[in-house]
């Protein structure tokens, strides 16, 4: 081993038992010129933006406002994305990934792949819960076990089935055994899975009473009000979280969200009004934060039963569809076209389109006409007006999609119908939006469009060859290989459209100018451990 | 004797409203199309997961045997449990319960001391100033959306003159002047919209009862007009408006949702309108037959109101 080598290999022990700070770590493989060396060591490994926003402080309470309230903090139930936004600061996960798709040390400081089936994690011994239990192995082990318990029905299982074991190999060496060549390990560990302790699950419930080893430990919830989060002072990073306290309220009225902000009274929040956003941005009173496109827009599409069972019209719809006024007139330019489902600023993104050059009404007509709808044909389109954009999209769709021969009812469902509508294979077509942009491939499109996939709401079975580009994604190791199979599932998804990506909307977090080192990530995490306050 | 012979008699006629409304608040609820444990599931649905949750709910059984098992727990005092995280619904009410009554208090209290006297105003001199301002409160608190008025509100006293929070709620235990100052924005949207109605009722009912005849001979008589607007004319208008501000009070429990909303308050409107939309029932049910209570007995407060500023009501009483 080099010099430099072994310099670095030091400096990763040191960082992983929390001997020196992120950023000493950073400084160190800067200073030896380690920075390739602990890529190669670290899958992922880069610098991070946070040395470029100055030194860090230590302490206060960071007042912070989402759009929609939690509603359950068990990390397995996954249930709603405004439940993650708050409980994915109270675990840990064995890795993460920073905004340009990197995996960076989480829970585990350091990890290799034994063979094209095996890796193995080596965890901080520092790890503590928030009930004071030493985190180790076993704990990851009893995390996996959990998410794979029938009974339990944890839905983000259906991201691992890959995974054929897991192991402790000793106090602090996980070992995960999985199906030959499965390349999104690394990806579903870091969006993922949050390291849970039986004893916190079974002697508090889980739903109202979250513990982890995560930065910032759980105070209080009063429901429909707000969240307490304080720092946990046994976190295995020293100095982080810089934070002594989060508080998470839920302000579902942009404006209202916004006021608080400009007055003081939150120091973070998820949203501005769109059409303000620009204006806001240029003003510099509030402060826009490094944001990205991570979060995909699309129809579902019910493939089981006419009109949409025909591919023809299918991609009439795409051929008749104009996203970029989409992107314009209902997200205001805060959101980029895209036929897939990441933008061109990811590094995912394949560039594929075989619609492109649409709108083209005459391809629609000729594929309509092809199906055997000639003079057009009536769809409905399900809408939930709790989601804003979605009734404005169901507007602009009526007038887009009208030339082609579609005529377009917009139908409205509050969540429960919509779920029913869903599940029952009762809609036609409808929208939603997918946190799916750390791994599109393995997160979105296998289990929307994948036969065996249980969340493939659009029932579309017909495609084996699409079966098989995905398998093939799937279990690529290869990042080069990896990337090409993603665009060819890109292309026949495409082709089939059982769901029509349209925008990528740009997700920005809004912050007063004293806050740094918050930014938004393609897992859709608010990593609080991250933002530190200016005194 | 007779007052309390009339209120007793009302408090009888409670069991079967209340009994009626829970049967109605329980059917009602299930006459909606909308599966509890689909939405649980929500992404994890499979029929054999949705027969097990629907079980475990008691949704498999018979619809007279679910309602019996649920009035048998609430004559025990058990709410029942949110289906979703668990949690008592008597946990959840008590935390909500408070804000409501706080904000309907306060905005009740607003309005009718913007409207009452305003509305004697008007009155006395049709045609004058007060009248005017009581046509024009009239007109923009019935026309201006409760939502549009927080969020100007909010703009205005939070964003501009930084006098009030934009939102948010303080327990009024943990800071007076805090919690006071959290209500005073989202209560004085409420009093807007009640002013309007109260002011117009206000002033048409003094302007009646000034026309009577023993109003002449008050004046007649001598006595001087402040006696005779606040201690005869007053009193004999306030029957429909104490049936207004019943009325008002009644809706105001249940029914703040928006302001509730836009100023983030987590009351018990809200909590309604949200647990119905995830059909989490037995939040919703007990819900709805705490505020159909307490409507119940606002009434009650209101019917005694009568009877005490209208003796010949109560004899129709009993």
């Amino acid at each position: 081993m080099s010099l430099q080598k072994e310099q670095v290999h030091d400096f990763i022990k040191k960082y992983g038992e929390g001997r020196i700070s992120r950023r000493q770590f950073l400084q160190a493989v800067t200073t030896v010129g380690g920075v390739a060396v602990a890529q190669s060591m670290m899958p992922g490994f880069r610098l991070a933006t946070s040395l470029a926003q100055g030194s860090p402080v230590q302490g206060g309470t960071l007042v912070a406002a989402t759009i929609d309230k939690p509603v359950n903090m068990d990390p397995a139930f996954a249930e709603l994305y405004s439940s993650m936004q708050v409980y994915q600061n109270i675990f840990s996960k064995l890795v993460n990934l920073d905004r340009d798709n990197n995996v960076m040390p989480g829970l585990a400081h350091s990890w290799e792949q034994l063979d094209d089936s095996t890796w193995e994690f080596h965890i901080a011994d520092n790890a503590y819960f928030h009930n004071d239990e030493h985190c180790t192995a076993a704990d990851v082990v009893y995390t996996f076990n959990r998410l794979f318990d029938p009974d339990l029905g944890a839905p983000n299982a259906v991201f691992l089935t890959p995974i054929e074991g897991v192991e402790a190999v000793d106090d602090y060496t996980v070992r995960i055994s999985t199906q030959p060549n499965w390349g999104g390990l690394l990806e579903a560990l870091g969006a993922i899975v949050e390291v849970v302790n039986q004893k916190g699950i079974e002697e508090n419930d889980p739903r109202l009473v979250p513990i982890g080893t995560g930065p910032f430990k759980f105070v209080q919830w009063v429901k429909d009000d707000f969240i307490e989060l304080e720092r946990w002072d046994k976190y295995h990073k020293p100095n982080q979280p810089y934070l002594d306290k989060v508080i998470f309220r839920a302000i579902s009225d942009d404006t209202v969200r916004l006021t608080g902000l400009q007055t003081g009274e939150l120091n973070w929040i998820e949203q501005v009004p769109l059409h303000r956003a620009d204006e806001l941005r240029a003003g510099g009173e509030i402060k826009a934060n490094p944001d990205g496109e991570f979060f995909p827009d699309m129809f579902l599409i019910n493939c089981s039963k006419p009109p949409f069972d025909k591919v023809e019209v299918r991609q009439a719809l795409q051929w008749a569809l104009h996203r970029e006024s989409i992107a314009n007139l209902v997200w205001f330019g805060q959101a980029v076209p895209s036929a897939e489902p990441v933008s061109p600023s990811n590094p995912w993104y394949s560039g594929m389109n075989v619609f492109e050059g649409g709108p083209n009404i005459d391809k629609a007509k000729a594929l309509l006409a092809q199906a055997g709808y000639e003079d057009g044909l009536t769809i409905r389109y399900a809408a939930q007006p709790q989601v804003p954009t979605q009734p404005l999209v169901g507007q602009l769709l009526e007038q887009q999609l009208a030339p082609a021969g579609f005529r377009v009812e917009v139908e409205s469902f509050e969540s429960a119908r919509w779920f029913e509508e869903l599940f029952t294979l009762n809609y036609e077509i409808t929208g939603t939006y997918w946190s799916a942009t750390a791994d599109p491939g393995e997160h979105c499109l296998y289990p929307l469009s994948h036969s065996a996939s249980p969340w493939n709401f659009s029932a579309f079975r017909d495609a084996p060859e699409l079966d098989k580009a995905l398998d093939e994604f799937r279990f690529t190791l290869d990042p080069e290989a990896r990337h090409n199979a993603f665009a060819n599932v890109v292309r026949l998804h495409q082709e089939h459209s059982p769901q029509v990506f349209m925008v990528n909307f740009r997700r920005t977090y809004w912050t007063q100018p004293n806050i740094h080192g918050a930014q938004t990530l393609p897992t859709l995490e608010l990593r609080m451990e991250d933002i530190w306050i200016d005194a | 004797m007779r007052l309390l012979r009339y209120i007793a008699g009302r408090l009888l006629l409670l069991l079967p409203v209340l009994f009626g409304t829970s049967v109605l608040i329980f059917l009602l609820l299930r006459l909606i199309p909308g599966d509890p444990a689909q939405v649980i599931l929500g992404l994890r649905a499979t029929p054999e997961r949705l027969a097990i949750v629907r079980t475990e709910l008691g949704l498999d059984l018979p619809i007279h045997q679910q309602y019996g098992q649920w009035l048998g727990k609430l004559l025990q005092g058990d709410l029942g449990k949110d289906f979703r995280s668990n949690e008592a619904v008597i946990a959840l009410l008590s935390v909500r319960l408070p804000v409501t009554i706080q904000l309907t208090l306060m905005s009740l209290t607003m309005a009718v001391l913007i409207a009452v006297p305003l509305g004697i105003r008007a009155a006395i001199r049709p045609g004058g100033i007060a009248d005017r301002l009581s046509m024009l409160l009239g007109l923009f608190g019935i026309s201006i959306p409760d939502f549009w008025l927080g969020i100007m509100l909010i703009l205005l006293f939070a964003l501009g003159l930084r006098m009030f929070p934009s939102s948010g709620y303080v327990r009024l235990d943990a800071d007076l002047l805090g919690n006071l100052r959290a209500f005073f924005l989202p209560a004085l949207t409420l009093a807007v919209g009640l002013s309007a109605v109260l002011v117009r009722i206000t002033r048409s009912a003094v302007l009646e009862v000034l026309e009577l005849d023993f109003v002449k001979f008050l004046r007649a008589k001598g006595l001087r007009e402040q006696r005779v607007i606040y201690q005869h004319v007053l009193r004999n208008a306030s029957i429909p408006i104490v049936t207004v501000i019943g009325l008002q009070f009644g809706y105001l429990l249940g029914g703040a949702v928006i302001v509730e909303e836009v100023f983030s308050l987590p009351g018990v409107g809200r909590l309604i309108v949200s647990y119905t939309l995830e059909r989490n029932y037995p939040v919703v049910q007990a819900g709805m037959l705490v505020v159909a209570f307490l409507f119940i007995m606002v009434n009650l407060a209101t019917d005694v109101i009568y009877a005490l500023l209208n003796p010949k009501i109560r004899g129709a009483g009993t």
